[in-house]
């Protein structure tokens, strides 16, 4: 379990390192001049030359990126251009509206679509496993902005049931406010859900023991939720954890169809404002997020199925 | 179990009807819409960006199909030069990525190494960036545009490709063929792009039919942002945005357009599960 | 042998949908004593693992079995609703398979699965589920159960997850114990205690057994009767010791002609199985299965009506040619 344990976090302290390097090279590589397309067309040279040095853009590229390294290790991110204020500070502020999208979109996505892929893995190739694809395959080919939308239309401007837009804090306010951005979110995130999950409940349920613990009379629900689902769901949590980045994306849209003051909503301003380090600096937390949380379903997986471990010991 | 069973064949091609059925109205929708788009020029009643204040906002009719927008566009029109530009994009950056990251996937599968090492690394750092943020990185340098959207997609496009060209690459290194054109003095590219890559695409090309909707999904987005497609220039993801400040008197806007993004998004889809259920069906048999 | 614990009478079983219907089991009939081992003996597809498990009526996806009775302690099984069939399934019947790994849930502690069985189906509390689940591990053989209670099935030999299998099986105190295969995944060392463990049950519990095989020489070591089955059938039936001295089936004769023995070992006596593949599903339309690889066989064999008929006391025979006995 250990050496399975240093692997694995061994090739995510690689990955992080690489996304590091990969958005610090994005900005100071690629061909033209951020402060130049900062200031706009009518600065003079020595405009950009001065505000250049002022941010430290004059200094040998490694001295550069050792320093966005090390803002990124001691957590405090440096200066925003364009905000008058610590990126670390920025990002605090505007974490939680996010972090609370995420989650109810994920929630959304699983109460909805854990019960579908169950129905379908349980009436596989039935009519009703087709409605659920075609369902499923609706829901993937629904922009989120668009959905938001149209649920915005239909539930906040026609029945007046939830607000259009913005964002109140408290418990109540945060649901109220969240409820229709969740719901387009769980939406696009549907698809995967369910087919990831119908599929290994398939697979599981055409194990044997299925099969001899329904010879030892256990009733069909504690089959399947005590010994099916145990089984099934950990594909279906590594897959989740890969589309995190899926989620992050679909939240930076939504929050602007919802004014949303939160991560997404900073880094359109950021990327409007051409605000490079605080775009630098978001793009690779938001990787890091994905990184840590792959990371984690793994080491979540040594744990729920002890098979994962033994294969990290014989390895 | 001593007793095994099979299912009859009538079942299986019962089933299999079934996937053709469903290639077919997938490949009959995105028909549809991909010469609705490449005729455009013929099929638009009026000029997509010609103003009639006099006639703005109003509800569809024969005379406007999908209705008028706040300056008095005609939304059919404008989603019909949408779609072209839409269509054109999205194909040209998916298979971009496509060609991109089979040859690296391919070159890294067959040379092994020190040179896949670092090509696995790159492109577990790609792929494991959000989608979107590492595009909207992109077009805060490139600047806003569809060119800076196309290039960012295209940046994170090709690693998916690649990763699934290595290890169909190194499954297909071991096989007899391949050590057949080795023991027959074929140059190395000539054993790879010849004898390898037709392989190597058929499972690119079905995954594919699903990265062509995702691509789809976040060009319009970035035009719903206001970071694609420019003004006055119609594509898909600005129309609709340029719709939501009308939701509840001109709901037409909004809601046309995106309904023929989800049904470009059914249509390529429905392509793909015909693709490989019977790629499936084909390999039980 | 006086109370008949289990008896079936005509079984059908059959696969597909309407007109491409094709029978997997075409009706047997078969009685198991309280107290009694049975055998059920035969080739693989040849419908014995189909004919147990209808027993439980736990049959394959798109199986349909019809039968004139099922009766267990006088109860026909067919008849059962589904909360009946659970309780029968639960407390009437334990089962085992071939191969005991797949059998278990490979994700939890074995020790906790035995005890599953006992708080779901006998209702014990935790504590007691857990006392009770250490002590049948003893009684199976197990080394050591404190230990053993916390492996993970991935842990243990394949002897040892079937006496775990046999430990679940027998949580309930069945009244009839179906091994299917039970013995056939393991080497011939741990073949033999698992029967001994079998048999030594069955004595304490008072259980029947219904041991399925491909292996003559496992079915005449622990069983009073066997039945042989063929292509669907049940050919011949009676008690082990007749049907091994005196086999009136062609088939049966063949099969145990083909079981390599001491004696046969050191002859130059031909022991290569019998000629030719048995029939596959839905093949034979009528007639007797086994005539195409039959050396009595005669053209009246394609299209009789099968048919038991008394060749012993208690022995009956499908063929209705007269055998000489012994070879």
């Amino acid at each position: 379990m250990l050496n399975y344990l240093a692997r694995r976090v061994g090739s995510s302290v690689i990955q992080l390192l690489g996304l590091a390097l990969l958005s610090f090279t994005l900005i100071h590589l690629v061909p033209g001049n951020p402060v130049r397309t900062m200031l706009g067309g009518r600065a003079s040279p020595q405009q950009v030359h001065q505000v250049s040095e002022a941010l430290g853009l004059t200094r040998p590229l490694i001295n550069q990126f050792l320093g966005f390294l090390g803002h990124l290790l001691t957590g405090n991110f440096g200066q925003s251009f364009t905000f008058s204020q610590g990126i670390g500070s920025l990002i605090s502020q505007r974490l939680l509206p996010s972090v609370m999208l995420i989650l109810f979109g994920t929630l959304v996505a699983l109460l909805i679509g854990v019960p579908l892929a169950v129905v379908g893995a349980l009436r596989s190739d039935r009519p009703i496993d087709h409605g659920i694809r075609i369902f499923t395959t609706v829901s993937f080919a629904m922009p989120t902005f668009w959905s938001g939308l149209v649920l915005a239309l239909i539930f906040a401007l026609k029945l007046n049931w939830l607000p259009v837009s913005g964002y109140t804090p408290g418990f109540v306010g945060i649901v109220r406010s969240l409820t229709l951005p969740a719901i387009a979110l769980g939406l696009s995130l549907l698809a995967v859900i369910v087919r990831t999950l119908r599929s290994s409940v398939r697979h599981v349920l055409s194990l044997e023991y299925v099969e001899a613990a329904q010879a030892r009379g256990f009733s069909t629900p504690r089959i399947l939720f005590k010994h099916v689902m145990r089984n099934a769901i950990m594909p279906t949590a590594t897959v989740l954890a890969v589309n995190v980045g899926f989620l992050i994306g679909g939240t930076v849209v939504l929050e602007q169809v919802f004014q949303i003051p939160g991560l997404g909503t900073l880094l359109f301003q950021a990327v409007q404002q051409r605000d490079y380090p605080l775009v630098e600096t978001l793009a690779v937390l938001s990787g890091a997020v994905v990184v840590l949380l792959n990371l984690s379903t793994d080491i979540m997986q040594g744990i729920v199925d002890p098979r994962v471990r033994l294969g990290g010991k014989s390895v | 179990m001593s007793d095994t069973f099979t299912t009859t064949s009538r079942t299986t091609r019962f089933r299999f009807r079934i996937r053709n059925w469903e290639l077919s109205l997938g490949v009959a929708m995105l028909g549809i819409i991909v010469i609705a788009g490449l005729f455009a020029p013929l099929l638009a009643p009026y000029p997509p960006n010609q103003i009639d204040i006099l006639h703005s906002l109003q509800a569809p009719s024969f005379s406007h199909l999908m209705g008028t927008d706040f300056v008095g566009r005609d939304v059919f029109s404008r989603v019909l030069y949408g779609v072209r530009i839409d269509v054109f994009v999205v194909a040209l950056i998916t298979y971009a990525g496509l060609v991109i990251g089979v040859i690296i996937g391919t070159v890294a599968g067959y040379f092994g190494g020190w040179l896949d090492a670092i090509i696995g690394r790159v492109t577990d750092t790609v792929v494991s960036f959000p989608f979107i943020v590492l595009v909207l990185a992109v077009v805060a340098i490139v600047g806003p545009g569809l060119k800076g959207v196309a290039i960012g997609i295209v940046l994170v496009g090709w690693a998916l490709y690649s990763r699934l060209a290595r290890s169909e690459m190194l499954a297909m290194r071991e096989q007899p063929f391949m050590l057949a054109t080795r023991a027959l003095g074929y140059s190395t590219p000539r054993a790879i792009f010849r004898h390898a890559l037709p392989n190597l695409v058929r499972s690119s090309l079905v995954y594919s039919t699903v990265d062509v909707v995702v691509n789809m999904l976040v060009l319009a987005g970035m035009s719903y942002l206001g970071l694609g497609q420019q003004a006055p220039g119609a594509d898909l993801g600005s129309i609709i945005a340029s719709g939501q400040g009308y939701l509840l008197t001109a709901w037409w806007i909004t809601t046309i357009p995106g309904t023929v993004l989800v049904l470009f998004g059914i249509g390529v889809s429905m392509i793909g599960d015909g693709l490989t259920r019977g790629e499936l069906s084909m390999a039980t048999v | 042998m006086s109370d008949i614990l289990l008896r079936i009478e005509n079984l059908r079983i059959s696969f597909g949908k309407d007109d491409r219907r094709v029978a997997a089991v075409n009706g047997v009939s078969l009685e198991v004593g309280s107290g009694e081992v049975v055998g059920l003996v035969g080739e693989s597809g040849s419908g014995k693992s189909l004919t147990c498990r209808s027993v439980i009526r736990l049959l394959p996806p798109g199986g349909e079995m019809t039968a004139n009775r099922v009766l267990f302690e006088g109860v026909d099984v067919q008849s059962l609703d589904r909360d009946a069939l659970r309780a029968h399934r639960a407390h009437n019947v334990g089962m085992i398979f071939q191969d005991p790994f797949s059998c278990l849930d490979p994700t939890k502690r074995i020790g906790e699965q035995i005890a599953e069985t006992l708080r779901v189906n006998v209702g014990l509390d935790r504590e007691a589920a857990k006392v009770q689940a250490l002590s049948l591990l003893e009684d199976v053989g197990i080394s050591s159960p404190e230990r053993r209670y916390l492996a993970y099935p991935h842990e243990l030999s394949g002897g040892m997850r079937q006496r775990v299998m046999i430990a679940i099986a027998v949580a309930t105190k069945p009244k009839l114990l179906i091994a299917d295969e039970a013995t056939t995944a393991l080497d011939v060392t741990t073949q033999a205690q698992i029967l001994d463990l079998i048999v030594r049950l069955r004595r304490e519990i008072g259980m029947s057994v219904l041991l399925v095989s491909h292996d003559f020489g496992v079915i005449a070591q622990v069983c009073d009767r066997v039945a042989v089955m063929y292509g669907g059938y049940v050919v011949e039936f009676g008690p082990v010791a007749d049907i091994c001295n005196r086999p009136q089936h062609p088939y049966t004769r063949a099969l145990l002609d083909s079981i390599p023995t001491i004696e046969s070992a050191g002859q130059r006596i031909r022991r290569d199985g019998i000629p030719g593949q048995p029939p596959s599903l839905g093949e034979i339309e009528q007639g007797c299965p086994f005539v195409n690889r039959c050396s009595y066989a005669s053209d009246a064999c394609r299209t009789l009506e099968l048919s038991m008929r008394e060749v012993g006391p208690g022995h009956t025979s499908a063929c209705p040619v007269t055998i000489g006995s012994g070879s």
